[in-house]
């Protein structure tokens, strides 16, 4: 009896020992970087190293600007793009994470995607595989070209010729929606096909 | 008195549940803390050069270096009372005195002027014996004085460790600051940064060869995802692979003569090693799902790399022939990206916890799993530096909408610090050797 109190005891012990170690605390990422105490009094140095340092903003700010326009421009482009392949009657299909097979809800659009190209025999198709935000950017390529490789499978087997059709993946690089939201990650799982001449 | 016993047991607990918050720090200290830390201090940095910033530069750059080191335990020399303000070597008196507080070495440096040249002497001395342990001059201008520093800061750790220290290593990166994907190269600590591409297109999964010259990449400045080659001294680029389809996340052999990487030409991607010329392909994984991420064993012999094989993206070993691949990861649903280190011993990763995907680590036999990171944000491309003694990652700390930075921390999760700034997405860090 006195001995099962004493093992008890132990148990209770190593157990209390593993709380007082708990779990790791692991890094947090969201800290911000460390911002410069502010300085009351200032040397001819320091006021050197503002006018640097506005300078450096300035032409960070103009970098931003350029950016901006070029993100614009690319938008813009991207945009035309869409709406081109939307004119050639081509649409794209969406799949599940981490999945690459043509979904139900993916079927017609895909019969309708391969009548369009039996109707305008001359023009070709790039498939571009997409995925959404979530994993790596390696995985996500591989993923990707799955998708885009199961979008031509199910168009050859609809009597599509395969030369008429070429590949590529974007991984996560392209979303079409920026939103952390499982609606938004639903947009970016998808294949665009996009008419080629 | 069993009754008697079980209540202390009962009150034992509780009290230590209690104060487990208290007492959790100072035990993670113990438990965490590899071996102790080397107590050391810089007591001056004199400046001679007649240019007012660089004393503080220098010494700001060079306290970093030896904290970053995870060799020294950085001391304060004004808390110390061990201010020195002469011009010329301390005296042995002077050092000694740090020795009676406890420390093991004392640094002292001083900077010197002639005409546009700049000299830095860094001094290293024994706080015991107050006996010199090394001298060295090092010689440049104004804007190499961070280079020279970071130089010395190394000599010091060799000193210590027998070892490289990563103070003049670089972190290559991926950066989209002009609007485009372009590759990028920094100082280890996210100085300097410089642009090394002007593709207009998407860049990612920089690879340095073993010796520093070559950066492996990957562009889709062709229209496909293809691999590049970048010699860092020349400036000479050439396209290593451009098969149909994926040439993606590049990996070097620890002897340089090989690249490994993932093609998807025959279907599925599947992994491949080649020359840095591209010829002489070989082909390492066969099946149906994709297989990417090559990462060598530091002997060579063996390779880490992401496969789909099981259901879900895990991380395998293989031997170099493509022989003997096992499994080493069974926690979560998604574990990517592999590096091993170049102790061997441990290899860092990213993975997806509670939906979040994060760094890392596990023993290459599969056992003593560990996640080093928390917060709200994705981790990626989780690297280990020359030493073994950091990672360095990239992360969007604030969710999908804020903007990716590079970070680095102990090769235990501990001391992170974000080393590029806010302005713009910084991904795909590689550490240079």
């Amino acid at each position: 009896m006195k001995r099962t109190t004493v093992v008890v005891l132990m148990v209770i012990l190593v157990l209390s020992v593993f709380t007082l170690y708990g779990c790791p605390k692991s890094a947090d990422v969201s800290s911000a970087p460390e911002s410069q105490p502010q300085k009351v009094e200032k040397t001819p140095a320091e006021l050197a190293a503002e006018a640097a340092k506005a300078e450096e903003e300035k032409k960070a700010a103009e970098a931003a600007a350029a950016a901006a326009a070029a993100k614009a421009a690319e938008e813009e482009a991207a945009a035309k793009e869409r709406a081109a392949k939307e004119a050639a009657g081509l649409k794209a299909i969406h799949f599940d994470f981490d999945k690459s097979f043509v979904r139900d809800d993916a079927k017609a659009i895909m019969k309708a995607n391969a009548a369009w190209l039996k109707a305008n025999p001359k023009a070709k198709v790039r498939i571009e595989g997409n995925c959404d935000e979530r994993g790596t950017i390696e995985y996500n390529q591989a993923l990707g070209q799955r998708r885009a490789a199961s979008a031509k499978k199910y168009l050859t087997d609809l009597g599509i010729s395969g030369k008429r059709i070429s590949l590529i993946s974007y991984g996560k690089e392209k979303p079409v929606c920026k939103e952390g939201t499982e609606d938004c990650w639903q947009q970016n799982r998808r294949a665009d096909l996009v008419a080629a001449e | 008195m069993n009754k008697r016993l079980i209540i202390t047991a009962i009150t034992i607990v509780l009290f230590a549940t209690g104060s487990s918050t208290v007492f959790s720090q100072y035990y993670l200290g113990v438990i965490k803390g590899e071996a102790k830390k080397i107590p050391i201090v810089v007591i001056d940095l004199y400046n001679d050069t007649g240019a007012s910033g660089l004393r503080a530069l220098a010494l700001d750059v060079l306290q970093a270096d030896l904290r970053r080191s995870q060799v020294f335990d950085v001391m304060d020399p004004k808390k110390l009372d061990l201010v020195y303000a002469g011009k010329d070597d301390p005296p042995a008196d002077a050092i000694k005195r740090g020795g009676t507080f406890g420390l093991s070495g004392v640094v002292w440096a001083r900077l010197s002027r002639k005409g546009n040249d700049i000299t830095l002497s860094g001094r290293l001395y024994d706080a015991v014996t107050g006996m010199r342990m090394t001298s060295k001059e090092y010689y440049g201008n104004e804007d190499t004085v961070r280079r020279m520093v970071h130089t010395f800061a190394d000599e010091i750790v060799s000193q210590y460790t027998g070892e490289k220290g990563v103070a003049k290593t670089r972190i290559a990166c991926v950066s989209d600051k002009t609007g485009h994907k372009e590759l990028y190269v920094m100082d280890y600590d996210g100085q300097n940064l410089k642009k090394l591409t002007a593709d207009r297109s998407i860049s990612m999964s920089p690879a340095w060869s073993p010796d520093g010259r070559v950066l492996a990449y990957v562009s889709y400045r062709d229209r496909n995802p293809d691999l590049y080659g970048l010699d860092m001294e020349s400036g000479r680029r050439w396209k290593i692979s451009g098969a149909e389809g994926l040439n993606i996340s590049p990996a070097w052999a620890p002897n340089g003569k090989r690249l490994a990487l993932a093609l998807s030409k025959d279907g599925g991607a599947e992994i491949y090693t080649m020359t840095m010329e591209g010829n002489d392909l070989e082909r390492l994984t066969y099946g149906i799902a994709d297989n990417v991420s090559p990462s060598w064993s530091p002997n060579g012999r063996e390779m880490a790399f992401t496969s789909g094989r099981g259901g879900s993206p895990q991380l395998y070993i293989m031997g170099v022939d493509g022989t003997d691949a096992r499994r080493i990861t069974f926690e979560g649903s998604y574990n990517a990206s592999p590096h091993w280190s170049p102790r061997g011993d441990r290899i860092v990763f990213v993975s997806q916890t509670k939906g979040l995907f994060k760094i890392a680590t596990i023993n290459p036999d599969g056992s003593d799993f560990r996640v080093l990171t928390s917060g709200p944000g994705n981790d990626e491309n989780p690297m280990w530096s020359p030493s073994g003694r950091q990672i360095v990652f990239s992360s969007n700390p604030t969710g999908s909408r804020g903007k990716s930075g590079i970070y680095i921390m102990n090769a235990d999760g501990t001391e992170l610090e974000r080393i590029t700034p806010n302005d713009a997405n910084y991904t795909s860090p590689s550490w240079s050797p």
